[in-house]
């Protein structure tokens, strides 16, 4: 067997294009068509014993919880149920090793959703103390919840950074402040109550309060890059030596607590940059620009950068009225990859922010989706064409 | 009681604001947990959905509201293997898009005889469990994770039960063959 065909029998799912060569390759090789038809039936066979002995998702859940010490989430129901359905689960459990696997999985996800849940309420906490119930302004309803899809500019940057969340890890300090860290080798977001979102660099950290109604202060330890929705009141950064003031923008900041040492670059919109202890000296930024506050020094004066660059470290491609032909040369170079764009469609311009880890396809499947236009692969170079 | 339980104990008496409310909040936890779960937002927009449609149907038979955050759990996780075992339920295709080629004599022979339980006794315990995986609906990095491995290593594991089974198909083939020249007068 080829390593192309090899490669193709080891994807998660096969495309249309996978199949075609396969098939063709089939058609080629006898030898090869005999593998794949008994390879298929082999799989075919496993997952017709799994659906076969497996027991319905519902009671594997149910038997996962109960195993785990969670039996007080069972209703009395769900345990008669399941006491009904113990010798089938035994029998699933001896014929398949993976049913072990599998219910440990299930375990782990039930952490990850207790996670969630008081991640949700502890950032939530403010936002419903100061709504009581009949003053809150009422949600659309249930058959009116949008499917939300993604789309350039703000809500494709906030989609696309939620997307990167791995884990997401509140730990209460003892001013019943909330600290957010991403451990080393990981990007973590944060999702703010006021709908802003933090993009927290490795081994950084962010602490708010929660307590009250959301303040919009933040104390930031390392590099991150914020998303500010527009707020009446002003979000501010706080570092080891500097203070960054901003209405609604997105920007990033580095800083190094040792040599109190902050960066910051703007994206969009406007912020102001103050050295700690010398809040009536900013220095404001526009667009594309960088400041820097080395100790007690006074910011630097605005210096027109090039942010890709200056944002390498993000790990995100941000475009802000960039010629499509433009920002394709930086997925191209970024990825490796060939991407041709028709010449009718070249000069457009998007504005968009997305997270390298999101995968080529993903990105151009967003900018194809928003502009409305089509992309196709060619599976024998692998190049992409972008056209309408 | 929480506030999420008052909206509950509020939406169970017929409050629709606080019914709407509520799958509000909710749908905020259930997409940051979907999220971390499989990441792809098409599919999370799905899942969010159907879990709130099973929170909006069961919440009559939610007894105590204080219980919500495991009900809601409980909704979250059915609709996560629901998916996971409907992943792949496409993939039928692999089998059914293959027109095979004409085959001789002896391929006839094997694709007859082979016997599938004998060809998954050739699987080592361990590529048998992640091929279970795989056909439960899981992805291979997705297992690699759940066994604590690399995606690489799991992928190596399939590729060697690929080895195995090709031998097993080879050694039958002879098995046939010579069975035949033995049979020859």
């Amino acid at each position: 067997m080829n390593a192309a065909i090899e490669h193709i029998l080891l994807q998660d799912q096969l495309s249309e294009d996978d199949l075609k060569v396969l098939d063709q390759a089939c058609k080629d090789d006898a030898s090869l068509a005999e593998f794949v038809r008994n390879w298929a039936a082999l799989t075919s066979q496993i997952r017709n014993s799994l659906d076969q002995h497996i027991p319905d998702s519902r009671l594997l859940v149910l038997y996962a919880l109960s195993e785990s010490g969670d039996k007080g989430v069972l209703t009395d129901e769900e345990r008669t149920e399941l006491d009904a359905a113990q010798e089938v689960i035994s029998r699933a459990l001896a014929k398949h090793s993976a049913v072990e696997v599998i219910l440990n999985q299930i375990r782990s996800d039930a952490e990850v959703f207790q996670n969630c849940w008081s991640e949700s309420v502890a950032t939530s906490r403010a936002t419903t103390r100061r709504s009581p119930l009949h003053r809150v302004r009422l949600p659309l309803p249930i058959l009116g919840l949008s499917v939300r899809r993604f789309s350039l500019g703000l809500a494709a940057v906030v989609v696309v950074l939620i997307a990167s969340i791995v884990v997401f890890r509140p730990m209460l300090t003892q001013t019943s402040d909330i600290t957010f860290s991403a451990q080393e080798g990981k990007t973590h977001v944060v999702n703010l109550p006021d709908g802003s979102s933090v993009r927290l660099m490795p081994g950084s950290a962010i602490t708010l309060h929660p307590d009250e109604t959301f303040d919009r202060q933040l104390r930031l330890v390392g590099n991150a890059f914020f998303d500010v929705s527009p707020g009446e009141k002003q979000f501010q950064v706080s570092t080891a030596n500097a203070v960054t003031s901003v209405f609604g923008t997105s920007f990033g900041i580095s800083s190094i607590d040792d040599a109190s040492l902050t960066e910051v670059i703007l994206v969009s919109g406007s912020v102001s940059v103050a050295t700690l202890g010398s809040e009536t000296d900013p220095v404001m930024l526009s667009p594309g620009q960088y400041s820097r506050v080395l100790g007690t020094d006074l910011p630097t004066a605005p210096l027109d950068i090039d942010l890709q660059k200056a944002l390498a470290w993000t790990n995100l491609f941000i475009f802000r009225d960039t010629q499509l032909s433009v920002a394709f040369v930086r997925l191209m170079e970024s990825f490796e990859v060939s991407i041709v764009v028709d010449d009718s469609l070249a000069e457009l311009t998007i504005t968009g922010t997305f997270a390298r880890e999101q995968g080529l396809e993903s990105i151009l499947d967003a900018i194809a989706f928003a502009m409305g236009v089509r992309i196709e692969k060619d599976s024998e170079t692998g190049s992409y064409h972008f056209g309408s | 009681m929480n506030d999420l339980g008052k909206l509950a104990a509020a939406a169970q008496d017929g409050d629709e604001s606080a019914l709407t409310l509520l799958l509000n909040q909710l749908q905020n936890i259930f997409r940051g947990f979907f999220i971390r779960r499989i990441g792809s937002r098409a599919d999370v927009d799905d899942l969010v959905q159907n879990a709130l449609v099973r929170v909006s149907k069961g919440l009559t038979d939610l007894r105590d509201p204080e219980k919500l955050k495991g009900f809601a759990m409980k909704a979250a996780l059915f609709e996560l293997q629901d998916y996971f075992r409907g992943r792949y339920s496409t993939k039928e295709s692999l089998f059914d898009a293959l027109s095979p080629p004409e085959k001789s004599t002896y391929q006839s022979d094997v694709a007859a005889s082979i016997d599938v339980e004998r060809a998954l006794a050739q699987l080592s315990p361990r590529a048998r469990k992640i091929i279970e995986l795989r056909e439960y609906g899981y992805r291979y990095e997705e297992i690699a994770d759940m066994i604590g491995t690399t995606e690489a290593a799991v992928k190596m594991q399939v590729k060697r039960a690929f080895e195995k089974l090709r031998r097993f198909i080879s050694v039958l083939w002879w098995t046939v063959f010579w069975s035949f020249l033995s049979n020859t007068p």
